[in-house]
Parts: C-alpha cells; sequence; structure tokens
C-alpha cells in the first residue's frame, strides 16, 4: 500500500519518484532471483544476462525498427528472457548428469560474464557504451517518460510478477518446489523429473527478468554491458538474501533498502567509494548471522514456509 | 516365470575400487529378500544401482522383463520401484501431511489424494502428528513416515535400507509386522538390514554380501547356522 500512495506524497521530487521506479523494477529483477534460489535451490549467479539481453533487444528495436508499443515489446523482452532462459537451462540442468549447485552457479555467472565482453566490443550494439536515448514505451500515442506514469507502469508489473509468483509457490507445483529445495534426490525417488522442474522455473525467471531487463532500459533510456555482467547479477543475489530468500517479499525489501542507502549514501564521497566493498560486508554478515535476511526477524521460518496446495487447504481446516 | 528384479555381473568401482563386484540377484515376486552383510559390503552401492543413483560400471539390471541399466531414477520409480533410504530423508520444513502429499501428488487423482493421506497416517500411526512439521518428529517416526512416502507410490517393489536403524525393539517389531502385511498384500521387498531378530521375522530369502561379493544365500536358518558368514559378519561365532 505504501507503494500506491508514495508518488503522491513525493509528488514534488521527481528524482525520489524516480528513484522508487527503479526499486520497483529492480525488484522484479530481485524477485526472478528468489523464484530461483529461494524457491527452487538453483544458484543462478547470471540473472542479469536475461536482464541485459532483453533490454538490449527492445532498444535495438526501438533504434532499428522504431517500435516500442507496450503490446509488443514487453512480451518481446519476455519471450527473449524466456528463451535465453530455457537454452542456458538445457546445457546446465538438462544434461545427463545431475549438475551440483556449484555447476550451475559458474555456468550461469560465465554466461553473465561473457555476454558482457561480447557487448562490450560488439560495435553494433554500442560496444563498450551501452545503447542510450532509447525509444520512448508507447501505449497508442502515449509515451511513458520517467515520473508518476512510468511508476504506476513499474507497480503494475510488479505486483503481476509477485501474484504470479505467489500463486506458484502456493501451487501443488510450490510443494515439490519446497520439497526439491530441501532434498532433491528424494523427491527424484518420488518419481519426480527434478531437474524437469528446475528448468521450468529457470526459464520462467529468466522471463521476469527480461521483462525488468525492458522497463529498466525504457526508464533510464539506456542500457549497458554492465546491465547483463557479473556485477548487476550479484546484486540480485544481495537485494534476495538481505531481504530473505524464499518469501518472494523479501527480495523487494532487500532492494529498497540497499538502494535507498546507496542513494543517500551517494553523496558522501568517503562512503561511495568504498560502497561494494560494504555490500560485499552487508553480503558475509547475512550469511554468516542471519541467512533467513531482515524478514526472519519478524517471521518464523514456519510462517515464510507457508502452506501449499490442497494439503495446505486442509490444515487450515484441520 | 522370470524375477521380478534381477541382477546380472553388476560391478561399480570408484576410482578403480570395486564397492559391488560381479553380483548375480534375483528377487522373485512375492518375496521378502533380506540383504545382510558386514559395514563396507556394499549393500548400499548396490541399492544405489538398483534405484538408478549411478549407472554400474558394468552389468546389468532387469525390472519386470526390462532392461533398466541406464534408465534414470524418477523412470524405474514410474515403472512401480520404491525406496526408502538409510538415513531418514523426510522434507523436515513440511508437515507430516505435506510430506505425504508430495508423495501422493504425482499419481493420485486430485480428489482422493486427501483419503489416501488419511489412510497413509492411520498406518503408520501418525494421524495426531498430521499437522506437525516432519523435522520435529522423533527419529523412529521419521523412519516411519519415510517409509509411508515410499508405500504412497504403490510400489511393486519396495526397497527398504535399514528400515529399523534407532528403532526400539517394540517399535522394529511393529515395522516387521508391517513389512509382512504389506507383503501379504502384494508388494515385494529387497531390505538391507543388520537387525537378525528382524530379518527372522519377515525373510523369506537371504544373501549376504561380503567386499562387495556374494558371499552366501539361502534361508536364513541357513544362513545363521553358517560358521563362515557369523566369521565375517561378526568376527565371532553367531549363537541365536
Amino acid at each position: 500500500m505504501g507503494l500506491i500512495v508514495t508518488p503522491f506524497l513525493l509528488r514534488d521530487r521527481l528524482d525520489l519518484v524516480t528513484l522508487m521506479t527503479n526499486v520497483m523494477i529492480l525488484s522484479i529483477f530481485a524477485i526472478s532471483f528468489d523464484m530461483c534460489w529461494g524457491f527452487s535451490g538453483i544458484m543462478s549467479f547470471g540473472q542479469a544476462l536475461f536482464f541485459g539481453v532483453a533490454g538490449y533487444v527492445i532498444a535495438l528495436i526501438g533504434r532499428d525498427l522504431d517500435f516500442s508499443a507496450i503490446w509488443g515489446v514487453l512480451p518481446i523482452a519476455m519471450l527473449t528472457g524466456l528463451a535465453l532462459a530455457f537454452v542456458l537451462a538445457m546445457f546446465l540442468l538438462l544434461g545427463r548428469r545431475i549438475p551440483s549447485a556449484i555447476f550451475v552457479a559458474l555456468g550461469t555467472l560465465t554466461g553473465s560474464y561473457a555476454a558482457e565482453r561480447l557487448v562490450s566490443g560488439w560495435q553494433y550494439v554500442g560496444a563498450g557504451n551501452g545503447l542510450s536515448s532509447i525509444k520512448l514505451l508507447q501505449l497508442g500515442s502515449f509515451e511513458f517518460v520517467e515520473g508518476f506514469e512510468f511508476y504506476t507502469l513499474a507497480l503494475l508489473n510488479l505486483l503481476v510478477i509477485y501474484l504470479v509468483c505467489r500463486f506458484i509457490v502456493r501451487s501443488q507445483f510450490g510443494l515439490v518446489l519446497a520439497g526439491m529445495r530441501q532434498n532433491e534426490e528424494r523427491l527424484a525417488f518420488l518419481g519426480y523429473r527434478v531437474q524437469v522442474f528446475k528448468a521450468l522455473i529457470f526459464s520462467f525467471a529468466g522471463m521476469a527478468a527480461g521483462l525488468a531487463g525492458a522497463l529498466y532500459s525504457y526508464h533510464q533510456g539506456f542500457i549497458g554491458p554492465g546491465n547483463m555482467g557479473p556485477g548487476l547479477s550479484t546484486a540480485a543475489v544481495i537485494y534476495c538474501l538481505l531481504g530473505g530468500a524464499g518469501t518472494l517479499i523479501g527480495p523487494v525489501i532487500g532492494t529498497a533498502v540497499i538502494e535507498l542507502l546507496s542513494y543517500g549514501l551517494s553523496d558522501i564521497d568517503a562512503i561511495r567509494h568504498f560502497w561494494p566493498v560494504v555490500l560485499g560486508l552487508v553480503l558475509l554478515v547475512i550469511v554468516m548471522f542471519q541467512p533467513s535476511g531482515l524478514l526472519g526477524l519478524v517471521v518464523s521460518d514456519r510462517e515464510r514456509i507457508g502452506s501449499f496446495g490442497a494439503s495446505g487447504r486442509r490444515s487450515t481446516h484441520g | 516365470m522370470a524375477a521380478l528384479l534381477e541382477i546380472a555381473g553388476a560391478s561399480k568401482s570408484f576410482g578403480g575400487v570395486f564397492a559391488v563386484a560381479d553380483v548375480d540377484l534375483a528377487v522373485e515376486a512375492g518375496d521378502i529378500h533380506c540383504l545382510i552383510g558386514p559395514n563396507g559390503a556394499g549393500k548400499s552401492t548396490l541399492f544405489k544401482l538398483v534405484v538408478g543413483t549411478y549407472p554400474p560400471t558394468a552389468g546389468r539390471i532387469v525390472f519386470k522383463g526390462t532392461d533398466i541399466t541406464q534408465a534414470k531414477s524418477f523412470a524405474r520409480v514410474a515403472q512401480g520401484m520404491s525406496i526408502k533410504l538409510q538415513a531418514p530423508s523426510v522434507f523436515k520444513a513440511l508437515t507430516v501431511r505435506q510430506n505425504l502429499h508430495i508423495a501422493l501428488q504425482d499419481h493420485v487423482a486430485r480428489h482422493a489424494i486427501g483419503t489416501e493421506e488419511d489412510r497413509l497416517l492411520e498406518t503408520l500411526g501418525l494421524t495426531s502428528d498430521a499437522h506437525r512439521p516432519a523435522g520435529l518428529l522423533s527419529h523412529g517416526q521419521q523412519q516411519w513416515l519415510e517409509i509411508g512416502m515410499a508405500l504412497a507410490l504403490r510400489p511393486v517393489l519396495l526397497l527398504l535400507d535399514e528400515p529399523t536403524a534407532g528403532l526400539s525393539s517394540d517399535e522394529t517389531y511393529r515395522t516387521g509386522e508391517l513389512v509382512k502385511r504389506l507383503n501379504a498384500e502384494g508388494t515385494t521387498m529387497l531390505i538391507v538390514e543388520h537387525d537378525m531378530a528382524f530379518v527372522r521375522q519377515i525373510a523369506t530369502g537371504v544373501t549376504v554380501l561380503h567386499l562387495g561379493r556374494i558371499f552366501a544365500r539361502g534361508s536364513i536358518d541357513e544362513i545363521v547356522s553358517d560358521s563362515r558368514v557369523a566369521e565375517i559378519y561378526l568376527g565371532t561365532p553367531h549363537g541365536q
């Protein structure tokens, strides 16, 4: 609710509305990572790959085809993320051998890094400078500029992604995911094709990350190699772990805390230079002392797990 | 009629060391076949070959007349195999009912799941614990829940890896009665077990593994009266 009234309170502060819009777009991205790691135990260290590639794709469509109608470009961005994640999943998850978490983490990280290097040297996509002056997102003749309108758009997208993810993790499918992250082997012995489940979630998460990437590049009017590299991929991990993995709302909280802090502290030179170090330390402290994140301070593990499908409904009656 | 499960010349080596070497074993439909042997005899490795955790280095595994040597675990389960692992590996953060739900939902019609859950809870004596997280159950109850999950698949062949480990003698006896009842209802069993009283209670046939090879086989009486077996198994002659 707070997110809905925010723009009215901040009517005169465009910079803050823009900041909040950014927080919501990055929250979608953080949720996509949460679906992988928090709910399915897939350590995707390359989530920015889908974010960045989708951002580039819509930027190029705007530049070369002069097209940016919202009904066309957002689905294209989502499809891009979905297809790319599916291809990666084929290699990393659906091979003959059951992949280890480390293998998947390194594979996704490598994908993200390789894409960043490739794009940095490719003139057609602006090389190291990236693509700027991206054609504005359009609905009919209406153009989304940063500010209140884009804020609403980002909020709507975040809500839809959040609700869809919530539906997934509370369904019977979600119960399987819960089993999967606790004991994959056991699940396989119950007859589940664990790797196929992983590939499905990984592809879905790629789709959400692609959507976030497209919104991001329309909002910023810019997309660069750094938006698909390990730096942003790691940011997704930090957002999610800080807020609380496996909760969906945690990543939103984590993103808001980090982005607001980063914004507030960026004026102070002494801190700005060390900001990445601060983030690194934050991550270390979470992993060592508060693995359930900020949300873990207010709700118990039991509440976080929630209920699933038919069995969940039964438990509320009985 | 061919055996339900047939293992022919199965070997498995890890870095040149053979954990299982040239094992032939046939389990007939209706058997309760027990695998015994000292620690490190290769029993668990043999189980893992049967359920498909990894493929054998050599040899063949045939189940219901189909060669499943290279089939993945989920495909073997789909054909009617089910396993209870040695260490309880229930989903600890989920409730008892949710654990059974996961086991059931893949192959039981949605509307029938609740009834089936209730039936299993009753069989396992866990009805009053249905809404507790499985991680809070006693060790014995977790073992039973695990057996319940394996049963939820209504397997043709049930593999139990040390079902009585950590159970009291009373619980062990009840587990034995449960095994016999399931067997009478048509489930064939292959069981790894240390507890000889339990083996005597249930087994229709016994195979002794030692250092990865088949050391002896026969009825429980033949095995316990075999002085060679007592020597390798206990290091001393075994009287009981």
